[in-house]
């Protein structure tokens, strides 16, 4: 590995260097899980191009991007000896850091098997890194855990109470997940773990059920209710992870653009129609929707159009010093640009 | 290269690659800058800067990638040459071809006719008959079409008169005509920015002709003390509430709007259980208002903004026209520790004739709770009159704004002192019901003030 033996030559240097603010961050091990989901193939692409860590791969196929130098290891989280078979990888690559990302983006109909990939698979994870002594573990999350209530205050801070509907079981995974890393952090104080907590990503090129909410001809809203939006864009989103992997943040952050829209906006800037139906009415008709297999998202999503669920940044702007360079307006014109591209099949 | 003529100079191969364009640009330079004269005559190089030639600074000689760059450059111009000559010789030869084929052609006619050569004469004249001809045929064409356009341009216009609606009755039959309607009808009246509470200020300045007619025609409020809001910093503002819906809030905010020097955005804070209903959460946001919690409060104050909290909470508005202007418990003290944190000063206002506006004679509760308002109230005209029975009273109004008070001589740990909370609360209290009744005995009639 000569590359590696350059960067540590180079942090030799810089150590004897005057401020130690400008060492260079050491080469890392890196494991990542989800490498097909949009921030994994994203991320994973982009620590490939600047070469700097070690990276291990862990998916259940292979992405076709990997390069020659990444190691890529078949892995189930869904299986039962998901924890064994990651340990002894872990241990084989001697990996440092491990970035948690095997999340579904959109809500699926096998909810077992949901449950298996993101609450125990999470467990799984964390067995593993206990085992071997991992230094730092990024996991992702979502703003969605807080949950969307009447008496949210206008900005959830980290510290907020994750109130999401736990009756709900993708939810309820995502909480998991989150509880999962608070009990790791609290038994091993030694490793960092990292969650960061992305509210809607949105961009040209992201595909997920909300995308598909946003891009039908006709947006169904709740009638009377228009709660506040926030977006973050996926070159910020992905900068915000590049920024984890660098520094060594412990906690919990929230990863947001800049401002706030309401959804009326949202329908208003991007030249749709809006439809309001009673909520009385849509809660089961959206249910109705999804178990016959028709609708994008099940009825409890509907919460997330009805009430308040704005998360505050400040943290991770102070600690992780992630500056979000697109507002949430921005991100939102930089969808429905590429989306009136597509339109005309100018774009795929 | 067969034909030289054509082709014609090259003028890479009078000044090739490697040719003289340094000095056609110093020639260049000399034309368009007559000081630059002098100088350049006295050099064989042309010379940019004078401090350059002091220090004994020769021009460094052309990158060998920019020669390279140029050779390349000719060659290509070259074989571009190369090919337009190929071209223009084709077209040559092609015409000389054509040209001999007519002749020939010509030839086999006139030999097939037994017709002897035309004279020059003759042909001369048949020509020009022949061009009198068409002019002649020309004119009257030009002429049948002049007397025809008028006929054409009235034609049009029927013809569009009578389109017009046609075209009109099939756009309302497409149903993007209904689209393009229902898209203007549902978002009119709405900016296309928020802050970052909710506030849209193009539906606030649309919905303001009303409040501005209920604050001077309908409850011709009068309104004093104005002036003690600073015109910049943060600011709590704590009032008396009354009244069912919470119209204090409102002419508090339009006063402060219309009235104050740099007319302030008020920011009141609203109960919870606004939020839980369709339309009411909505149209509080998009006003300004923020839902009562001490982050959001904290936030508010902290962006220097002016904040209006009524203590009493939902006590006030909701109790018996018998108990009017009695202040009713100031919560928890709630106010004085976001003062106290924040480090804003607290201006008390006393608002007088909100109580008459709807006098709450009953309340039955459980129709109330059912429909998931904290309170069902009887008034002498509602339910009975129905949505009649939601017009205000017309009262007169009284709003007192207090001289404001500082917090800042009690230390920072005050803020867990829940004894002296209690204590500047209920002082604050008595200050504010002081003020009211003050306004109170001023008052001579409720309806004309």
């Amino acid at each position: 590995m000569p590359v590696k033996s350059k960067t540590t030559v180079k942090s030799k240097k810089t150590k004897a260097g005057e401020s130690p603010a400008f060492t260079r961050p050491k080469s890392r091990v890196i494991a990542i899980t989800g490498t097909r989901s949009f921030i994994g193939s994203n991320l994973l692409q982009r620590l490939q191009q600047e070469g700097r860590h070690q990276l291990v791969a862990l998916d259940l196929e292979k992405p076709d991007f990997l390069k020659p130098a990444t190691r890529f290891y078949k892995l189930d989280l869904t299986s039962t000896t998901a924890d064994v078979t990651l340990s002894e990888i872990l241990e084989r690559e001697k990996c440092d850091t491990f970035i948690h990302l095997a999340f579904l983006s959109s809500p699926t109909h096998k909810s077992s098997y949901a449950h298996e990939l993101e609450s125990v698979g999470t467990m799984y994870v964390f067995h593993a890194c206990a085992k071997n002594k991992v230094k730092k573990i990024i996991v992702s999350s979502t703003t969605m855990v807080y949950g969307a209530l009447p008496i949210n205050p206008n900005f959830l801070v980290e510290e907020s109470p994750l109130r999401g509907n736990r009756e709900f079981r993708p939810i309820r995974d995502r909480i998991e997940v989150e509880e999962h890393a608070q009990n790791f952090q609290k038994k091993h104080p030694e490793t960092t773990v990292t969650v960061l907590r992305p509210c809607t990503i949105l961009g040209p090129t992201i595909r997920n059920f909300i995308t598909t909410y946003l891009s039908l001809p006709v947006i169904t809203t709740l009638l009377g209710y228009d709660p506040l939006v926030q977006f973050v864009h996926e070159e910020d989103a992905l900068d915000a992870y590049r920024l984890a992997v660098e520094r060594d943040c412990r906690g919990v952050f929230n990863i947001v653009g800049r401002g706030v829209l309401p959804l009326s906006t949202i329908v208003k800037l991007s030249g749709k129609v809006k439809a309001p139906i009673l909520h009385a009415f849509a809660y089961p008709m959206v249910e109705g929707l999804w178990l016959a297999q028709v609708g994008i998202a099940p009825a409890a999503y509907l919460d997330y159009i009805r009430y308040l669920w704005v998360a505050d940044g400040s943290k991770a702007r102070k600690e992780l010093g992630f500056f979000p360079k697109y507002s949430t307006k921005e991100s939102l014109e930089a969808f429905l640009g590429i989306q009136r591209l597509r339109a005309i099949h100018l774009v795929e | 290269m067969d034909n030289p003529n054509i082709l014609g100079n090259d003028p890479l191969k009078k000044n090739g690659p490697e040719g003289k364009p340094a000095q056609n640009q110093g020639l260049k330079l000399q034309l368009l800058n007559p000081l630059a004269e002098t100088k350049t005559a006295a050099g064989a190089r042309p010379r940019v800067r004078d401090d350059f030639l002091d220090n004994g600074f020769v021009s460094p000689p052309r990158p060998k990638k920019s020669r390279k760059r140029l050779r390349k450059a000719a060659v290509r111009i070259q074989k571009l040459d190369e090919a337009v000559d190929q071209r223009i010789h084709l077209i040559e030869n092609r015409i000389d071809n054509s040209f001999e084929s007519l002749e020939k052609g010509m030839e086999e006619i006139l030999q097939r006719l037994n017709v002897p050569a035309p004279e020059l004469g003759d042909l001369e004249e048949n020509l020009k008959k022949a061009v009198e001809n068409y002019e002649q045929k020309f004119e009257s064409v030009i002429g049948k079409i002049e007397t025809s356009l008028p006929r054409a341009k009235e034609r049009k216009a029927v013809i569009s008169r009578i389109k017009a609606p046609l075209e009109k009755g099939q756009k309302i039959l497409q149903p993007s005509f209904y689209r393009d309607l229902w898209r203007k009808f549902s978002m009119r009246g709405t900016g296309d920015e928020v802050d970052e509470f909710g506030l849209d200020t193009v539906f606030e300045d649309r919905i303001k002709p009303l409040f501005d007619f209920l604050y001077n025609k309908w409850w011709r409020v009068e309104a004093e003390g104005i002036a003690n809001i600073p015109d910049s910093g943060r600011v709590l503002l704590v009032a008396n509430h009354s009244g069912t819906l919470p119209f204090d809030g409102a002419m508090i905010k339009l006063a402060v709007r219309n009235y104050h020097p740099t007319r302030r955005e008020v920011r009141p804070l609203v109960e919870n259980f606004a939020y839980y209903f369709p339309f009411i959460g909505n149209f509080m946001a998009r006003t300004g208002s923020v839902r009562a919690c001490q982050e959001n409060a904290i936030r508010l104050l902290e962006k220097d903004e002016v904040v209006i909290v009524f203590p009493e909470g939902i006590k006030g508005p909701t109790k018996y026209y018998k108990e009017r202007y009695r202040l009713q418990r100031f919560g928890r003290g709630g106010f004085v520790r976001l003062a106290l944190k924040t480090h804003s000063p607290i201006i008390p206002i006393a608002v007088v004739g909100s109580e008459e506006i709807y006098p709450i004679m009953a309340r039955v509760d459980f129709i109330g709770k059912a429909l998931g308002f904290p309170i069902f109230p009887i008034t002498p005209t509602f339910p009975w009159l129905g949505p009649l029975g939601v017009v205000p009273l017309p009262s007169k109004w009284h709003i007192r704004f207090g001289t404001p008070i500082h917090l800042d001589e009690h230390p920072p740990d005050a803020v867990d002192d829940q004894i002296l909370i209690n204590q500047i609360s209920e002082k604050i209290r008595t200050q504010i019901q002081d003020m009211v009744y003050e306004l109170l005995k001023k008052r001579k009639s409720t309806w004309r003030g």
